[in-house]
């Protein structure tokens, strides 16, 4: 499957939804904004010129997602003008653009060179992520002093900064950008623009090896297929308010009901194959405000694919 | 070179031993200064940081020529029966003048015939008095250009560096911040930076 995202206008999209779900895709996120409609679709790769064409017909805009079905954490080391707005918030949003769900996490304590940490909890949360982005400073020093940050994080991390440095020079990344750091303008210039594309890049390769980690030993279902389920036999998710009621991670989703309530709603929920849910997956108490983070287990603990 | 002679920003360098983060701090520094509406009013700046040690110093010097604005520059004073009729032509200043009228003559006998009109009672001499009157200060920019001051000295500083060490009068600014309490050689090193910009 393919992800895309969809910019077009209100009248007829319902045409190209369907047209998606008969196709067997997938439609991972919808936003209406006025007369205006922006979707992150999945679509099944030999059916990518039906929907291009359809997408034509109704003069939508249809561009590639690189990073659709994915959460990213941007972490900076505080949420204080020294790292906001402008250099996280327009990063965070080019992210979006590309498709990914993203999630700024600003540092209880991640300033300063020997006093930078992080709490449990903030470990816990970065780690509930595909993959986390961190955006450091100006100076060759702090950046290498402050990746002992990076200690009990097991998601891949890629770091953003000031100087330009060999992804080696920065142990514990993946990757690394060069030429960012910490500005106080808003990131409009070609060659700002030319770096976030190589984060999305940095990102988009990181994520691509993991997917294929988790083809060589593949998931029970599907996340998309999970998320459909959920929304078709959990009436409740409707009434979130959040833009994403279930967040689609590369092995799993946040689901964005309290876990105490709907924990076994949410196992109980049953395929047409006639396994449960909870056969499946794993649940686990997210610490962000307490959603549940499903987590959906390989064939080689189920011993089924479906 | 006179001070009246110095041109904006004229001497502007930060200096570290890591060249490409001090070329990206130059970069922030003047975004937060042209924010802030500082550039016209710093003369000289030079800024020195050792991320190693780590330790962040700061020096300036300031243009001269702010003129302050009094009420008799946005006031008009006219003698009326009951004393001294003050009408405020600049809406913007109203309030801060009428305050400071009320705390010269009290608050009692100062009638307010509008919101930007006051009569004030006449107490001996009406031309000394009315002197009086067109030399309180309304609006003293030197006192925003403090604020301002010390609000670009925190944004520009690396946050973290909550060890401060900090010097400002009318002509000149002088700032020390680091993780690590302040080390003897620091504040020499501020020293010299202050001599070579003329503070």
């Amino acid at each position: 499957m393919e992800p895309f995202i969809f910019q077009g206008g209100l009248y007829k999209h319902e045409e190209f939804e369907e047209l998606v779900e008969d196709l067997g895709g997938y439609i991972l996120q919808k936003n209406v904004l006025q007369l205006d409609v922006i979707m992150v679709v999945l679509v099944p790769n030999a059916d990518i010129p039906v929907v291009e064409a359809k997408a034509r017909e109704l003069l939508a805009k249809l561009t590639k997602a690189p990073l659709a079905g994915a959460e990213v954490a941007v972490v900076t080391p505080t949420l204080a003008y020294q790292h906001l707005p402008h250099l996280a918030c327009d990063i965070a949003e080019y992210l979006r653009r590309s498709g990914s769900k993203t999630n700024m996490i600003g540092l209880a304590r991640g300033v300063g060179k020997r006093l930078a940490q992080l709490t449990a909890k903030e470990v816990d949360l970065i780690n509930e992520h595909d993959a986390a982005l961190f955006l450091y400073g100006n100076f060759r020093e702090c950046i290498r002093e402050k990746t002992k940050l990076f200690q009990d994080i097991e998601v891949p991390i890629v770091v953003a900064g000031g100087p330009m440095m060999e992804a080696s020079e920065v142990p514990g990344c993946e990757a690394y950008v060069g030429g960012l750091g910490r500005m106080m303008h808003r990131l409009r210039q070609k060659d700002e623009t030319a770096r976030m594309d190589a984060i999305v890049a940095a990102i988009g390769k990181v994520l691509d090896e993991r997917r294929a980690e988790f083809d060589k030993d593949p998931l029970s279902v599907s996340p998309p297929r999970v998320k459909a389920e959920i929304e078709k036999q959990v009436p409740d998710i409707q009434d979130s308010i959040s833009p994403t009621p279930v967040t689609l991670n590369l092995n799993g989703a946040r689901i964005k009901l309290p876990y105490d309530e709907y924990k076994d709603t949410i196992l109980n929920v049953r395929f047409d194959e006639g396994v449960y849910m909870r056969e499946v997956v794993s649940l686990s108490k997210s610490r962000m405000k307490g959603y549940i983070v499903l987590r959906i287990k390989p064939k080689s603990e189920t011993g089924f694919v479906i | 070179m006179s001070d009246l002679a110095m041109e904006p920003l004229e001497v502007f360098t930060v200096e570290s031993e890591d060249r490409e983060g001090a070329a990206k701090y130059r970069e922030v520094i003047s975004d937060i200064l042209s924010d802030l509406n500082l550039v016209r009013a710093i003369g000289r700046l030079k800024v020195y940081i050792d991320p190693k040690a780590p330790v962040f110093i700061i020096v300036g010097l300031f243009r001269p020529g702010l003129a302050k604005l009094t009420l008799g520059d946005v006031a008009d004073i006219t003698s009326v029966e009951e004393g001294l009729l003050v009408s405020i032509r600049e809406e913007l200043y109203a309030s801060k003048a009428v305050g400071k009228l009320w705390a010269k003559y009290g608050r009692e006998s100062v009638i307010q015939t509008e919101r930007a009109a006051v009569i004030v009672p006449l107490k001996g001499d009406f031309a000394k008095q009315m002197d009086d009157i067109s030399s309180i200060v309304v609006y003293d920019p030197r006192e925003d250009l403090k604020k301002n001051v010390i609000d670009a000295l925190l944004r520009i500083t690396p946050e973290g560096f909550r060890v401060r060490k900090h010097y400002i009068d009318e002509h000149t600014l002088a700032f020390i911040a680091s993780e690590d309490p302040i080390k003897p050689e620091w504040v020499e090193m501020c020293k010299k930076l202050r001599g070579s910009i003329g503070a």
